[in-house]
């Protein structure tokens, strides 16, 4: 069907561009009066100034697109024709920023202004599909980030994701882990769905960029982000688009971010080169029982155990005679988490080379990075290159390339919930008594490391030093870009690109120093892993795009129409091994044939998108757009034709109106509004269709269904509402952005449960909806503004609110590394939810008088008494049990945002910008496994508090083995706010004066990274995504937290 | 900005585990050892705590729960409870256990292993011992205490109590047996005591702690009869006859043994509660009057009765010895083991027996040979059960007591040889086999059962269940 579909597609090409050639035979006539520069139309004069000095400056080029150009004189006055008096003067010289200049029916006395390079939003260029356009004219909630500034002194270990982290409002960005290389879990404007990605489009150099890891995490908790492998320093600028993203069909439901790559503009040859060194501050450690203290905890909770005094005194760490076995095994006082940790180094070359011809142009840069993490021999190595150019074939025919080749080798550990395996987890837990290294009974410590202690608590040394986890990886990704210029007013444009990426991850657990694991049929001692994942994607753009002014120079349109399309294919093999010989066989194929498990997916999936886009303005006072796209898609249901989305955005330039000419206050004043639907279309490959799983049923292999079918399934609807304000004021010197919005999603995904006599559990169908309403605020202020000083201030705030309009069931339980979430109608989705905690009983009348039972597993119940806590009981039955949870906390947070100022002096700038989240609530699961006091993990400082005599006023409970009464079970206890301000950057760069043949310039960059964050939360990092799921997020499972990194970087120019 | 970043640096130093794990509670921030010298109601025992060195102890890293008695209650303490540093710092051992105990606990009375290893039950968190616990559940960061108001002064065991009462004939005896071995094992059990001192040193460092009952031990409660030196040589005189060894020394040295042993029982039994009869522990039943209980005397792992007389009489005295006849030590042909057969089959009333079959193994005279211990110099009145079903026929087996192998393997000089006895088919009984007579009490190395000196399979057929040697009276 789709092969029909790419013919008709072609076809429609075919013909759209015949008629094309019709229109350019008639525009012939207008071209020629543009090109004669007339002198018709209105003179008009004006002086430009430097926003700095207020002087005027000369050689600014000012002109009237398609009428008529000025260079301003030594004085900076100029003088002009226009058409009329409400045109757009487009003023633009090298070292400012462009900008343009509303006549407003103004003839003289004008005054422009203008300010360095990348200073106002509202000049930015937005990189939007098939064409680039000025934030000033655009009606949508656009927003640029233009990455000259700040991609030059941008921490070795930050990648994409993390670096735009504060910088737009309304863009969230959550980091991985600090392992580095991670990624983040983005988000524009909170979510639109449970079940389907919230993730948004990501498009590079106009192809669809997939940040999807096919793996399944061999690598426990670690994921990859194949958008970490775009270099910040490759990249031009980003353009996010928070609504009418329609054009992207039936994948922008979640917005789209455009990343736009080197561009090769430069005739002249221009080289940079940059070298970073730096180094990784290990972590803050939490704080733990000492020895002692772990020991008088283990000593009294053996006894809850129900071990017999002397049993307890008979245990090896509590012999306490130097002539004992093992006295020395066990009298050590080792700080794990310091054995563990470490500080380590990062360091980053870079080389870029611009220049060209007027036939050929390019952009090439190559680059290595070794970005050293805080655990052992963790690190990414990342070797890349990639090559944009520009040629000109004809007159008429342009080629664009983009190429990159990214190769990455990463070190990893396993993390977060891998209990036996996660060093960090174990450096936690691990007695601080015990020693790294074996020890006699006479004390002498061998070189060799010590195995698995009395406790069964593995040695993270161990896993350090002769454990492996290898993540190599490489992405091709290339496109050709070509553009037929009719005429100057319409041009065919096809891209053709392809992606390519190959991911290999190995791990071995060895034996010697860790704890064994149960499979179902053997105990495993160590354990070896690989897996390969392959991705393949090709992608092809062919749009028409005609954009035309009237005579008069009043009306303006701008139309485009196009189609995409998109074949996909992705598969991931692996194996785990258990049991080999030896540690020193590492591989799958050397682990016990009977054991060795073997897996994958496979996933193929085709998309295809017609759009057409309509722009108008009139006067340069009224934009309207519509977006509209036509999709069609493999993953839709065989009941489902194509989806018809689209969307109307209009802006009104007020600061353009007469009434406001002689407010002079005022230099921008522009109202947006915009209605649209977008869609969702990650819906699954293939659960649209009924599938069957092979099985084996007591050694019988047969082929049983795997799922109901729904052949109605199709794409989540994304209702959007946009209303925004830009403003500028003060001669550009404060400038602000505010957006409310609200987006609405229809015939979401819901998992339904299903009567159990169909032998399934759930049925996917479209049966749910919700809304996400809020605002984003962003404010920029330039303070002070002299020829020598300038000081800029920006806050960006962003706000969402979300709540669940109809889902099938009552309500979703969702479970998540030991956090249980609920959403139901008219709350927010992924709330947490559990039992409420009130303290803990002080003596055991108190708790008798209480009367609270605890229902056990088995049905039987058991009463609570001193020292344990104090549950909420919600339904007044003096039964705690699952009936008397109740909502404990929200991991949305009421406001993320970021303060950003920047100072400069002279050659010397300081820039900072500190992000913020306000009102979330996290789920500390490391909290909860240092303070469950039910086994023999060494705990946090705090236990030392705890509960151990009748009448103690604590907010600690008592140690018992095993936790009968639940007490660290999920509760408040463990529901922290995880609100918090970090200083994420701090960027000190001088401009040094060279004066060198070979050096054009020479910049010396001091970069921070997280160098600290104010927070009340206990974990070690208030910020982490364990998950790409929305259930899951708020749930500290311990993964590696960001570290302080510190560097120096150099960039010269040659 | 630079002095605002200054300030939110130093304001994020503050760490929030500080708030997390702040603590008002003061206790919980001193050990034990601090606490009780400074609790004004036990700075004596606080004192006491010091010189012994045991407030070191108690800041250690292991958790305990300590009974300190009050000043006045320290007061009161008889002076030779603490007359030296040894006995000061047993009575501050028998305050302190290891582990918490609350006063608040499931069970009534709880079992308290003191450092002094004495064992002292805590009842309804209010009693310990015989004191009043006046403060309960005092904590600190390594454990909890309890006021008393009375001193808990260490107690004598048994065995300790026999030693202090050297005088007494019997407890000399009991205490002679440290150097002599009533079994030759016992000789290396305490080498191993001196070797390796530990779990089980001090069972093993006498022969009766060995044999009979481990009277040091503090884990259990015993009940002794100790008799006075009249009663305790009646009862000795009269089963010397029965004890005869190669000379009188070492007669009397067992005949005290067997007489002793049989006076220790296990449980601490209160006087109210002993009944007329108690089974030692070798199936001897001792009749007890209570007219006869001279002193009753209260000890740590339980009770010790001084008694005037205690007379078991010869026929409850001697055991009979059942040696069983699937236990063998031996066969008289090594490379039958195809043919022999350890049995566990039912009788003709469904009773369950195991029993030993040698069949069809083609050896005349084919022999099985079993031991025994501990038999008294008198006549053996013999039965046997042995139990024919698998075969119709009637074969024969006889028995053979004592004697030694020589140099061609042939035993030689027994001590009595009995006839040959039939077997008959599916006899199920006990039956009378013969007598034979020990000259001297001891153990009989060499018991064989003999099979028909015939090769012809199916009438030289072995068979036993048991043997019951059965001791007259003389």
């Amino acid at each position: 069907m789709f092969k029909i579909l790419q013919l008709t597609g072609l076809f429609c090409i075919l013909l759209i561009g015949s008629a094309g050639s019709n229109l350019y035979a008639q525009n012939v006539s207008d071209s020629t009066s543009i090109n004669s520069q007339s002198n018709k139309g209105i003179e008009v004069k004006g002086l430009i100034k430097s926003a700095k000095t207020s002087e005027g400056i000369s050689g600014i080029n000012i002109s009237v697109k398609d009428f008529s150009a000025a260079i301003s004189e030594d004085d900076g006055n100029f003088s002009i024709n226009v058409p009329h008096l409400n045109v757009l003067l487009t003023v633009s010289g090298e070292g400012y920023q462009t900008k343009v200049f509303p006549l407003n029916n103004r003839e003289s006395g004008i005054e422009i202004c203008l300010f360095e390079e990348n200073y106002s939003q509202f000049y930015q260029t937005a990189t939007l599909p098939g064409k680039e356009q000025l934030q000033y004219t655009t009606p949508n909630a656009v927003k640029v980030t233009n990455l000259e500034e700040d991609q030059w002194g941008n921490p070795v270990n930050q990648s994409i994701a993390p670096f735009l982290q504060g910088r737009m409002a309304g863009l969230n960005s959550v980091r991985n882990s600090g392992v580095p290389g991670a990624g983040a879990y983005l988000t524009i404007r909170g979510f639109n769905s449970l079940y389907a990605t919230n993730k948004p489009l990501i498009v590079v150099d106009g192809m669809v960029y997939d940040e999807e890891d096919y793996g399944s995490g061999i690598l426990q908790y670690n994921s990859s982000s194949p958008l970490s492998m775009i270099d910040v320093k490759d990249i031009e600028d980003i353009t996010v688009l928070k609504d009418g993203s329609s054009l992207y069909g039936t994948k922008g439901g979640n917005g789209v971010i455009i990343i736009t790559t080197t561009r090769p503009v430069e005739l002249s040859t221009k080289i940079d080169f940059t070298m970073y060194g730096g180094i990784n501050e290990d972590p803050q450690q939490l704080p733990l029982l000492n020895a002692a203290q772990h020991r008088i905890y283990l000593s009294q909770l053996l006894a809850t155990r129900g071990d017999s005094q002397e049993q307890i005194a008979n245990m090896p760490w509590m012999n306490d005679s130097r002539l004992g076995e093992s006295f020395y095994q066990y009298h050590n006082n080792t700080d794990w988490q310091d054995q563990v940790f470490k500080s380590s180094t990062n360091q980053n070359y870079y080389l870029k080379v611009r220049g060209g011809d007027d036939i050929a142009k390019f952009g090439l840069s190559v680059g290595y990075l070794n970005s050293e993490g805080v655990i052992g021999d963790s690190g990414l190595k990342r070797y890349n290159t990639r090559l944009n150019a520009a040629l000109r074939l004809s007159e008429k025919l342009l080629v664009n390339t983009n190429l990159s080749f990214i190769y990455n080798e990463e070190n990893q550990y396993n993390q977060g919930l891998a209990y036996k395996t996660s060093p960090m987890y174990l450096a936690l837990t691990k007695s601080p008594f015990t020693h790294t290294n074996a020890i006699n009974s006479s004390g002498q410590v061998s070189p060799n490391l010590s195995d698995v202690d009395i406790f069964n608590i593995g040695n993270p040394i161990a896993i350090i030093e002769n454990g492996i986890g290898i993540n190599k990886n490489y992405r091709f990704s290339g496109n050709l870009n070509f553009k037929y210029s009719f005429s100057d007013s319409f041009t065919a444009n096809l891209i053709g690109g392809l992606t390519y990426n190959k991911e290999r991850e190995r791990f071995f657990i060895p034996d010697f120093g860790i704890a064994d694991i149960t499979l179902p049929t053997a105990i495993a001692n160590n354990r070896s892993g690989s897996e390969t994942q392959r991705y393949y994607s090709l992608f092809t753009d062919a749009y028409l795009n005609y954009s035309k002014s009237s005579l008069d120079y009043k009306h303006n349109f701008d139309v485009r129409l196009g189609l995409r399309t998109q074949t996909n294919e992705s598969e991931s093999d692996l194996g785990l091994g258990f049991n080999s010989a030896t540690d020193d066989f590492t591989t799958v194929g050397s682990g016990s044939n009977l054991l060795r498990i073997v897996g994958g997916a496979i996933g193929e999936w085709k998309w295809i998108n017609g759009y057409l886009s309509a722009e108008y303005n009139y006067l340069n006072k009224y934009y309207l757009t519509l977006n509209s796209a036509y999709d069609g898609s493999s993953r839709f249901g065989e009941k489902i034709g194509f989806s018809g989305l689209g969307s109307l955005s209009g802006a009104w330039l007020l600061s353009s109106e007469d009434f406001m000419k002689d407010a002079s206050n005022i230099d921008l004043f522009k109202l947006r509004a915009s209605i649209g639907v977008s869609g969702n279309d990650d819906i699954g490959n293939y659960t649209a269709q009924q599938l069957y799983v092979s099985q084996n049923l007591l050694g019988l292999q047969g082929l049983v269904r795997d799922n109901i079918g729904n052949p109605e399934l199709k794409w989540e609807d994304v209702i959007k509402y946009n209303l925004g304000i830009d403003i500028a004021l003060f001669n550009e010197r404060l400038n602000a952005t505010f957006d409310v919005y609200q987006n609405k999603t229809t015939d979401m995904i819901t998992y339904a449960s299903t009567n159990s006599i169909s032998g399934f559990d759930y049925v996917v169908s479209n049966s749910g909806s919700m809304i996400t309403h809020g605002y984003d605020f962003g404010v920029n202020g330039r303070l002070l503004n002299t020829a020598d000083i300038s000081f800029d201030l920006g806050v960006n705030i962003a706000r969402y609110k979300n709540e669940i309009r109809s889902i099938p069931d009552d309500r979703i339980l969702t479970e998540f590394g030991g956090a249980t979430y609920i959403t139901q109608e008219g709350q927010d989705a992924n709330l947490f939810y559990g039992h409420q905690a009130k303290g803990v009983y002080s003596t055991t009348a108190e708790a008798d008088a209480a009367g609270l039972l605890r229902r056990m597993e088995n049905g039987s119940l058991m009463p609570f008494g001193g020292g344990d806590i104090i549950f909420e009981d919600l339904n007044g039955d003096k039964i705690i049990d699952e009936n008397d949870r109740k909502v404990i906390g929200n991991p949305n947070p009421d406001f993320t945002g970021s303060f950003s100022a920047k100072f400069s002096y002279k050659r010397l700038s300081i820039s900072g910008l500190f992000n913020f989240s306000v009102g979330n609530d996290l789920y500390n699961g490391v909290r909860r496994n240092l303070e469950q006091m039910s086994g023999y993990e060494n705990q946090s400082y705090a236990v030392k508090n705890r509960w151990v005599a009748e009448g103690q006023q604590t907010s600690i409970p008592k140690a018992t083995w095993g936790d009968p009464l639940g007490n660290a079970s999920f509760s408040s206890r463990w529901i922290e706010d995880g609100s918090y301000l970090r200083l994420k950057t701090l960027v000190v760069s001088y401009d040094v004066d060279v004066d060198l043949n070979h050096i054009k310039y020479m910049k010396l960059y001091a970069s921070g990274n997280n160098l600290f964050t104010l927070t009340d939360y206990l974990g070690y990092d208030p910020e982490f995504s364990a998950t790409s799921s929305i259930f899951g997020q708020g749930a500290d499972l311990g993964l590696m937290p960001q570290f302080m990194t510190i560097q120096l970087g150099l960039r010269l120019g040659l | 900005m630079l002095a605002g970043m200054t300030l939110l640096t130093v304001v994020s130093c503050s760490n929030p585990w500080d708030d997390h794990s702040a603590n008002s509670d003061e206790n919980i921030e001193q050990t034990l050892g601090d606490r009780l010298t400074n609790d004004s109601q036990t700075t004596e025992f606080g004192k006491l705590l010091e010189e012994t060195g045991y407030d070191r102890i108690l800041s250690g890293s292991k958790t305990y729960t300590v009974w300190p008695p009050t000043n006045e209650a320290l007061a009161s303490v008889p002076q030779e409870a603490l007359s030296d540093m040894k006995s000061k710092k047993l009575f501050v051992q028998n305050h302190i256990t290891l582990t918490a105990f609350s006063s608040v606990s499931e069970q009534d009375t709880v079992t308290v292993q003191m450092l002094s290893n004495k064992y002292l039950e805590f009842k309804n968190g209010a009693v310990i011992f015989d004191a009043n616990v006046i403060t309960t559940d005092q904590y600190a960061s390594n454990g909890l205490y309890h006021v008393i108001d009375k001193a808990l002064v260490p107690q004598q065991n048994v065995w300790e109590y026999l030693k202090s009462n050297a005088g007494n004939k019997m407890s000399s005896y009991l205490l002679s047996l440290d150097e002599f071995n009533i079994y030759q094992s016992d000789s290396t059990a305490k080498v191993r005591a001196k070797s390796e001192p530990g779990l089980y040193a001090d069972s093993l460092s006498n022969s009766y702690l060995k044999n009979v009952l481990n009277l040091n031990n503090e884990k259990n409660k015993y009940t002794f009869f100790l008799l006075e030196d009249d009663g305790y040589d009646a009862e000795v005189e009269k089963l010397k006859p029965y004890l005869i060894k190669s000379n009188e020394d070492s007669t009397t040295t067992y005949t005290s043994y067997f007489t002793a042993r049989d006076y220790v029982f296990h449980k601490a039994i209160a006087r109210e509660n002993l009944p007329d009869t108690l089974e030692s522990r070798f199936g001897v039943k001792v009749p007890i009057d209570t007219d006869n209980i001279v002193e009753e005397v209260h000890l740590s792992n339980g009770v010790v009765y001084v008694m005037s007389t205690l007379d078991v009489p010869l026929e409850t005295r001697l055991l009979t010895t059942q040696i069983e006849g699937e236990d063998p030590e031996g066969f008289s042909h090594g490379d039958k083991r195809g043919n022999t057969y350890y049995r566990e089959k039912e009788d003709l009333n469904g009773i369950l027996f195991y029993d030993i079959m040698v069949q069809n193994h083609g050896e005349p005279e084919f022999a099985i040979y079993y031991n025994t211990r501990d038999l008294y110099s008198t006549t053996y009145e013999v039965y046997w059960r042995a139990i024919n079903d698998i075969q119709e026929n009637t074969f024969e087996q006889r028995l053979r007591f004592g004697g030694t192998f020589d140099l061609e393997g042939e035993v030689v000089d027994p001590i009595a040889t009995l006839d040959y006895t039939d077997v008959g088919p599916d006899v199920y009984d006990e039956i009378f086999i013969g007598e034979f007579t020990l000259e001297e009490s001891g153990d009989l190395d060499l018991i064989s059962l003999i099979a028909a000196n015939t090769g012809s399979n199916g009438d030289n057929t072995l068979t036993l269940d048991y043997l019951k040697l059965v001791p007259v009276i003389k």
